[in-house]
């Protein structure tokens, strides 16, 4: 008797918690449904209807526009040209960020030296220095560089901020790999970058993955120094993004902002659907064994 | 006149201000198998990654067959090393893992699958050869690791405590397997262990280390027999060697050892420098020489009422510990002997074998 009603009990709270989790799903779910259901509406529904009710009749005209008609300031090509910015902006700068990264992890858990703690320390303080902080110093540096307002510039410092993360998280997956490995391969005759890209790289898949999610988050998603160090022709998506929900004549195209900005949050959604388990998994990557 | 296979000159190690090891000297023939044997932190391996050429020696030189290698990386010394974690690379296969080194120095695909054929065979593992390393158990990694080592045909062996990570069982199969392979190759081994029982069994000459200094040298036997401090002689041997505190005194019949009211004759002893009464002195005795079997011809018996404390049994031996002149003290009796807590027996105490000590010093007598 005590057992079944003891089973009883864990059932009722087991459906409670799912409840709540459940209530919390919703809430966190609620402005992503708003989003895509204002997106789907035309400006006529909106303006009749209530927030979260449903598209009466689904139009993708809104898309279109933000896409490729919508007008930041002057110009109205809508969101395109700006999306690619980023997306030539983002590809270099977490792959070189991410390599260096790799090489600096290497090198600071396997090669010490005398300093290295010094230097890792430092790094580490990079990652903690605000981003207003620099920016006035980087704006001189990027001008004396000739880089000022220039797509490759967006890169150099998206590539300098971000090397204090990806060598903290090569390094800290480093430091779990036996030193033995390294004593074995300078035994067997292999070099600096041999050992580096034939034992350790093939092991590196995981922090690869989790370096590259963080990496592509953070610079896709990047307002300040977007805004900060580009100009007319190089804006990422974000200020572009910016731009078109400020540009107001008129009405205010609620369903075009809103279509603007899930094509501008998309990448990092699509990147985390796919990858999100292997970030996960990455993160909390024990030691290798073997 | 083969040439000595490894010389050890003068070594010295700091680690920022603190000394690790203070200016060793030690020799391997062709041949031998040298085991470095020590408690944790007395510097052993320290000194094996300084003969690799993995850390560098703070002063001194490193000779391997006449060469001075001080100056060399790792892999122009001629060496090959097993490690403790056996450090097999994890993405490469069993085959990939021997082969690395050869691929590294860009030998030919035909040769490289040759030697590793040989070491496959050699090592029995020619069925894991597509195998990565976490598909393989312990005594098979181990195997591998091995035949990393031997595919390279070095002139010397460094083996950085090989066998700790397997489970007492394997560790006594790997240890015979090692010691095969030694007596087939005729190879020259250094080897690292914390584990005496290692050291005696595998090696033709075992290097006690202390606190980064060589405490004795010698093969297994001699250190056993005749160590040459309280040190190596409670460190060798399992259970250790019975201590028992006293003073030299001359008596009627030459020496002898008093303590308390315990007096011993030890005229038989031979002392390594002409004795002092008076001195302070520690008798050592094996727990193998209290018993109850005929060590000896009966020439150094003495018998003595003592009474069981503890009484641990492993099959063929009962270890018996008793108090003994204010010392705890272990003796091994035979199975035979129908020995109960509390209970006093005679037990003999067979005094052919003592070893004499400065009890100031530590040192042999």
């Amino acid at each position: 008797m005590v057992e079944t009603r003891g089973s009883f009990k864990n059932k009722l709270l087991r459906w409670l918690l799912l409840t709540i989790l459940g209530l919390f799903v919703l809430y966190y779910l609620l402005p992503l449904f708003v989003m895509i259901s204002t997106s789907l509406k035309s400006l006529a529904e909106i303006r009749t209807g209530s927030l979260i009710s449903l598209p009466r009749e689904i139009t993708l005209d809104a898309w279109a526009l933000a896409w490729s008609g919508s007008c930041t300031g002057t110009e109205c090509f809508g969101m395109k040209p700006y999306f690619f910015n980023s997306v030539i902006m983002v590809i270099p700068a977490v792959l070189i960020s991410t390599l260096i990264g790799a090489v600096n992890g290497y090198t600071l858990s396997k090669w010490k030296f005398a300093g290295s703690e010094v230097i890792f320390g430092l790094l580490l303080f990079g990652c903690f220095i605000p981003f207003q902080v620099i920016l006035l110093p980087m704006a001189i540096v990027l001008g004396k560089l000739g880089l000022a307002g220039t797509i490759p510039g967006l890169i150099m410092v998206h590539v300098i901020y971000g090397i204090g993360f990806t060598t903290l998280f090569f390094r800290n997956y480093y430091v779990s790999v036996p030193t033995e490995l390294v004593k074995a391969a300078k035994i067997d005759g292999a070099g600096f970058f041999q050992i580096f890209f034939s034992i350790f790289l093939p092991l590196s898949t995981p922090v690869f993955v989790v370096t590259i999610i963080w990496q592509f988050t953070q610079i896709w998603n990047d307002f300040l120094f977007g805004v900060s160090f580009s100009s007319a022709g190089s804006q990422p998506v974000t200020v572009a993004l910016n731009n078109i929900v400020n540009t107001s004549t008129g009405v205010k195209a609620y369903n075009v902002d809103m279509a603007a900005a899930i094509i501008a949050a998309l990448p990092t959604l699509v990147v985390y659907v796919l990858a999100g388990k292997y970030f996960v998994r990455g993160l909390t990557a024990g030691s290798v064994k073997g | 006149m083969s040439q000595t296979a490894l010389e050890i000159r003068k070594i010295t190690k700091f680690f920022g201000d603190t000394e690790v090891l203070f200016g060793i000297d030690l020799k391997a023939e062709q041949g031998d198998f040298l085991v470095l044997v020590g408690p944790s932190g007395c510097g052993k391996s320290t000194l094996l990654n300084i003969i690799a050429g993995l850390e560098e020696e703070t002063s001194g030189d490193i000779f391997i067959e006449g060469r001075n290698v001080s100056d060399l990386a790792p892999k122009d010394r001629d060496i090959a090393m097993v490690f403790q974690s056996y450090a097999l690379y994890p993405t490469m296969s069993v085959a990939g893992n021997i082969t690395y080194g050869m691929k590294v120095r860009g030998m030919g695909k035909a040769e490289r699958h040759e030697a590793l054929m040989r070491v496959a065979k050699q090592l029995q593992i020619e069925q894991l050869l597509d195998r990565k390393p976490s598909q393989l158990s312990g005594g098979q990694r181990q195997r591998v690791a091995m035949g990393r080592a031997l595919v390279r045909e070095p002139k010397i062996f460094l083996f950085d405590e090989p066998l700790s990570n397997l489970d007492a069982k394997l560790r006594v199969e790997m240890r015979a397997e090692i010691k095969r392979l030694h007596q087939r190759l005729g190879a020259t081994i250094v080897y690292v262990t914390h584990d005496q029982t290692e050291a005696m069994s595998l090696a033709t000459n075992v290097a006690v280390l202390n606190d980064g200094h060589i405490a004795q040298t010698g093969n297994p036997q001699e250190l056993y027999d005749h160590p040459n401090s309280v040190f190596v002689a409670n460190f060798i041997g399992s259970p250790s060697m019975n201590m028992l505190c006293g003073q030299l005194a001359k008596g009627e019949n030459g020496w002898q050892f008093i303590a308390g009211n315990i007096v011993f004759d030890v005229e038989h002893y031979e002392f390594a420098a002409p004795p002092v009464a008076g001195r302070n002195v520690t008798l050592g005795i094996r727990p193998e020489y209290i018993s109850d079997y005929q060590r000896s011809r009966g020439n150094h018996i003495r018998q003595f009422k003592v009474t069981p404390q503890l009484i641990e049994t492993n099959g063929f031996d009962q270890h018996v510990t008793f108090e003994f002149c204010d010392r705890e003290i272990e003796g091994r009796f035979s199975p035979q002997q129908r020995l109960k807590l509390g209970e006093a027996f005679t037990a003999d105490f067979d005094l052919s074998a003592i070893s004499l000590f400065d009890s100031k010093t530590g040192d042999r007598l």
